[in-house]
């Protein structure tokens, strides 16, 4: 209907213009009509051939007969074209002659630009009032954008993952820093039950040697066999006991003092050999060379000990795949003997290993992964570990150089990533001093050397100064430190100073150094079952210097105080 | 399916039961830890994996799942930018699925490649009708079915669903539905 109120109808060739892809089929399915276009798109479509024979229909999908078409008249159809794969027509039907003739009015339908190419098609397959022609850019639009969101996409994915990454390091950061406060803390817990240990140690070993100290008085005053001398040998027998208990509680707190002293450094290698073998893993082959007829050194057995179980550990721990571990003892000549000790030493010219013209060598050689260069430069930082965490704490390999720079001597490192490494540890050979110093340790009597006692604890002043003047000593005594150098500073003929090592005011080794100012030559002798006094637990002991562990028996100190004064002649 | 489709099963699952339930579907699915483009074809077996996978991690059927999943659609595209859409395919029940073709047909706009269903109308009464679902698609009868519970909510109206497998020359499934206005 239009305007008028006439009916019209469009001509064949309005309908042309209008609908160049528009066709016609009859009710049986067959071509009637073709519009113009047909003829240079698809020139093998003809006039009574199938509609199924060049057509699909997409949609609706449920269109199988002319019935179903007819009656689906105002819904959108979709048809592909045989042998144009990519292209579609979209239009509707128009139901003519009550169903006998079905018109198809449409035209191409793109779903990528490019299918314009592919298809030869142009704008003017578009005709001015089909928006389908303009759909072409939107098209073009939708394609540009999603390739947009694809690249930023990609982006986000590879920012996400850079994040990703970075917060795994960090968390393993992390991980690695709680690890170190954990053991911080734990060393620090150690060290407060330590000192608690240590300090109530130190109170119980002065009670202990005084009990244990006049009951050994009381039991020489006693006849054999007497009842009471029983008893009181008894009261000894649990004083010593007691001893052991504290000397425990020293050990786990780890404030017992390093006492160096003369040792063979091949017996004690071969002992810790025994000790470590079974630790060492079937697939290593562990080989230990002494080169015979080796000096002395100076050391706290315990130290070298420890120096060795660390370095032999970390050669296992390189080699988890098994190989060779050696470990070779012998002697070297030390360049620049002197001068090497006057450096580290300075106020100690005439220590004993100042004379040492030798090294005792101990090398490590491991076949195992070897340490690139940085580890290598970190190697004796005391945190720094390669390790799995919880497979070490990383303070191993600084104790070690702490321990033997202590004992005066030097390590060395040689080491390549895969070819192993080699630890080589230097001692001054220890020179014992001339034949007639060495003085085998017996109770002797003394032919009334002088001797200063300071002890601020006055159950033990006391009873040292009995057992000394019992053995024929002349005694000094006080309980100041300050005192003491004032004595010696007034009269300074004093053979022997004997002192505690913690006293309020000032340390024995302080005292001590200024007495031996005072009165050069004086020996010493430190008590102290505990101490906090670096200079005494890093085991800086002249030759002229003893350390007693409290408690003693009257007997050893009688002895020490024997033998070190017999060295002085 | 279009990205689309398997955005709105990751809305469902962790709408109804939390981001860790679809962290495990989509691992379970085998699906990369990415969001879905709505306007990118996915291969059909996507969606099917996160449907399987929802089904074994939240231990439901795959009839109720699919069933969650079409109530589920119906709000979400309402609410996914398709609102307009919706409303102008019909303010009625009737009405309304009698577009759902048009509707999806004009949707392939911007989803070239879609693969819509193919809904007809037949026996309409006032107050029934029998809604055949054609589609490309296998064992989407019960996601059907949750799609029309969603519609009765979305026109306020109650309604019975009887379901029939229809084989021949163009198998497919048919609801018949009957529907009352909530008064
Ligand atoms: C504006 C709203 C809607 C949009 C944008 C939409 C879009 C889609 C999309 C993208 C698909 C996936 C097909 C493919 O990727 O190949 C789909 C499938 C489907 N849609 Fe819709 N849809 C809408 C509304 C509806 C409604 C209201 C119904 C309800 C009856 C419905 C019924 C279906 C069904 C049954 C399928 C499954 C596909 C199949 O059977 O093959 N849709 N739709």
């Amino acid at each position: 209907m239009n305007g008028d109120g006439t009916s019209r109808s469009l001509s064949g060739a309005e309908l042309s213009t209008l609908f160049p892809f528009s066709f016609e089929i009859s009710r049986s399915l067959k071509i009637t009509a073709l519009g113009p276009r047909w003829k240079s798109f698809a020139p093998a479509i003809a006039v009574g051939d199938d509609l199924f024979k060049h057509f699909a229909i997409e949609r609706p999908l449920s269109c199988v007969d002319a019935v179903t078409i007819c009656a689906l008249r105002e819904e959108i159809f979709l048809l592909h074209v045989q042998g144009k794969p990519g292209f579609t027509l979209r239009g509707q039907v128009l139901s003519l002659d009550g169903g006998d003739r079905i018109l198809f009015v449409g035209g191409p339908w793109i779903i990528h630009v490019d299918d314009l190419v592919v298809h030869a098609l142009g704008f003017d397959d578009f005709p001015p009032h089909d928006p389908r022609g303009d759909l072409l850019v939107l098209l073009q639009a939708r394609e540009t954008t999603l390739g947009d969101l694809k690249l930023l996409a990609s982006r986000l994915r590879e920012t996400a993952k850079r994040l990703d990454d970075r917060n795994k390091q960090l968390e393993e950061q992390i991980v690695v820093r709680d690890n170190l406060e954990a053991q911080l803390r734990q060393s620090q817990k150690v060290e407060a039950v330590g000192r608690l240990a240590g300090g109530v140690a130190h109170d119980f070993n002065n009670i202990l040697m005084a009990i244990g100290g006049y009951a050994s008085l009381a039991s020489t005053r006693l006849a054999e066999g007497d009842q009471v001398r029983h008893w009181v040998d008894q009261i000894r027998a649990a004083a010593d006991r007691a001893t052991g208990l504290t000397q425990q509680l020293l050990a786990f707190s780890r404030q017992k003092v390093i006492q160096p002293a003369a040792i063979d450094p091949a017996l004690e290698v071969q002992t810790i050999e025994r000790i470590l073998r079974p630790l060492i893993g079937e697939n290593i082959h562990f080989i230990v060379t002494v080169n015979a007829q080796l000096g002395m050194v100076w050391m706290d057995p315990s130290s070298l000990h420890q120096i060795m179980m660390n370095l032999v550990i970390n050669a296992r721990d390189a080699m988890p795949m098994g190989g060779d571990l050696r470990v070779i003892v012998s002697e070297a000549p030390r360049e620049n003997a002197l001068e090497a000790i006057s450096i580290t030493e300075p106020t100690q010219p005439d220590r004993e290993a100042a004379t040492a013209t030798n090294w005792i060598t101990i090398e490590v050689i491991d076949s195992g992964t070897g340490m690139d260069e940085r580890t290598k430069a970190n190697i004796f930082d005391p945190f720094f570990t390669t390790k799995d965490i919880g497979k070490g704490s990383g303070l191993g390999l600084s104790t070690v150089y702490g321990l033997v720079q202590q004992g005066g001597g030097e390590i060395e490192v040689e080491s390549a990533l895969g070819k192993g490494s080699r630890f080589l540890v230097k001692l001054p050979k220890f020179v014992a001093p001339s034949a007639k110093k060495v003085v085998v340790p017996v109770a002797a009597q003394s032919d009334g050397e002088r001797v200063l006692l300071v002890e601020d604890e006055e159950m033990v002043r006391k009873l040292v100064e009995q057992v000394l003047t019992r053995a024929g000593y002349v005694v000094v005594s006080t309980a100041s430190p300050r005192e003491a150098i004032n004595i010696v500073a007034s009269s300074p003929r004093f053979d022997l100073l004997l002192s505690d090592v913690v006293m309020s005011g000032m340390t024995g080794p302080d005292m001590a150094r200024q007495i031996e100012k005072l009165s050069p030559g004086i020996c010493t002798i430190f008590m102290s079952g505990y101490t906090e006094d670096p200079s005494v637990r890093t085991g800086r002991i002249l030759p002229t210097q003893r350390y007693l562990t409290k408690p003693f028996q009257p007997d050893t100190l009688i002895a020490v105080a024997g033998s070190l004064l017999a060295s002085r002649k | 399916m279009y990205g689309l489709v398997n955005k709105a099963v990751e809305g469902l699952v962790r709408s109804k039961f939390g981001d860790d339930a679809w962290e495990k579907v989509r691992v379970k699915a085998g699906v990369p830890d990415e969001p879905f483009i709505s306007m990118e074809n996915y291969d059909d077996a996507v969606t099917y994996d996160l449907v399987g996978a929802a089904c074994s991690v939240l231990n439901l059927s795959p009839e109720i799942v699919l069933e969650e999943f079409g109530k589920y659609w119906v709000l979400y595209t309402g609410e996914a930018g398709y609102g307009a859409l919706m409303q102008g395919a019909g303010d009625t029940l009737p009405v309304f699925v009698k577009n759902l073709d048009a509707m999806h047909t004009r949707v392939k706009l911007s989803y070239p490649n879609l693969q819509p269903p193919s809904f007809r109308v037949t026996n309409e009464s006032a107050n029934a009708f029998t809604l055949h679902y054609h589609t490309h698609r296998a064992g989407l009868a019960p996601f059907v079915v949750g799609l029309l519970k969603g519609l009765a909510s979305r026109f306020n109206v109650n309604m019975e669903i009887a379901y029939t497998r229809v084989e021949g020359e163009a198998p497919h499934d048919s609801f018949v539905i009957r529907w009352e206005p909530i008064s």
